[in-house]
């Protein structure tokens, strides 16, 4: 696969720093020159869109309410008991 | 009296701090409450961590009553935090008990190696944007991952700690956590895109 050059900065540097990028930890400078790079890039952008995709959707997509129910808690109660003795 | 404690749980930003204080005592009615307050999202975590209910059920009693002894040293600051480290050490404690360490081949790999594999360049851009707003496929994903990758990505992008929190949870230096964090997103959207090819 071709690595492109723009905004000074290669396609596996941009890969590198794409979780900083989402996670708005990157310094000013190096975030436009991976904005400088996305716009002249496809492979770059279109990847990128899916990464910050798949990390935004990870809180409403992968929490759920697990189940909590009376046998949890008793069983716990038996546990505790049993450390306390 | 009951009018102090409506006056506590109304001004304490942190409701939590009262009952694991009364935990450090030995209070029951306070390990009950606490319990129920966050057993179910712990429960939650663990399961999606571990991978299976009843060690989750298992990790779910240790990381209470490990709390519940070690009550009287909280500090005060986020429950949930202190609740999620307990949680994450007794799942890791369980995990080692469970499982051969086997180290993951794809772990070797370069990082553009895996940026390829997990779909840069990839002719269907649009096609793996959809996939990613897919919920069943991103926790078909997540299941697949080794346990430190599901671990750091639970707790950093699913429960939404700070990347300070998320570090000290695992125990981790900040950087050796965001290389964690970020080679972990990498082989989720890799297998992510696998889940698409076996269907």
């Amino acid at each position: 696969m071709k690595e492109n050059f723009y905004g000074g900065i290669g396609c596996s540097e941009v890969l590198e720093s794409l979780s900083d990028y989402v996670d708005g930890e990157l310094s000013a400078e190096r975030r436009a020159q991976i904005d400088e790079h996305l716009q002249h890039c496809s492979n770059c952008a279109h990847f990128g869109m899916y990464f910050q995709t798949m990390v935004r959707s990870a809180p409403g997509s992968m929490e759920s309410d697990g189940s909590f129910d009376a046998g949890v808690l008793e069983r716990l109660h038996q546990a505790l008991d049993s450390t306390e003795d | 009296s009951n009018r102090r404690w409506a006056f506590t749980m109304t001004c304490d930003p942190n409701p939590d701090r009262a009952l694991i204080h009364r935990c450090g005592e030995g209070d029951r009615a306070a390990f009950d409450a606490l319990a129920r307050r966050h057993g179910p999202r712990l429960l939650a975590f663990l399961q999606r961590l571990l991978g299976d209910r009843s060690l989750a059920e298992d990790a779910l009693q240790g990381t209470f009553l490990a709390a519940f002894r070690h009550a009287s040293g909280y500090r005060g600051d986020s429950a949930r935090a202190w609740l999620l480290t307990i949680a994450r050490n007794e799942a890791s404690r369980l995990r080692a008990r469970e499982e051969r360490a086997t180290r993951n081949a794809s772990l070797m790999d370069s990082l553009m190696d895996l940026g390829v594999a997990a779909g840069w360049g990839a002719r269907d851009p649009e096609h793996l944007v959809s996939l990613a707003q897919q919920s069943e496929r991103l926790k078909d994903a997540l299941r697949r991952l080794e346990g430190s990758e599901r671990e750091v990505l639970l707790l950093r992008d699913v429960q939404q700690l700070s990347g300070k929190e998320t570090a000290q949870a695992l125990g981790l230096p900040i950087a050796a956590m965001k290389s964690r964090l970020h080679r972990a997103r990498l082989r989720l959207a890799v297998e992510l895109r696998k889940g698409k090819d076996a269907r």
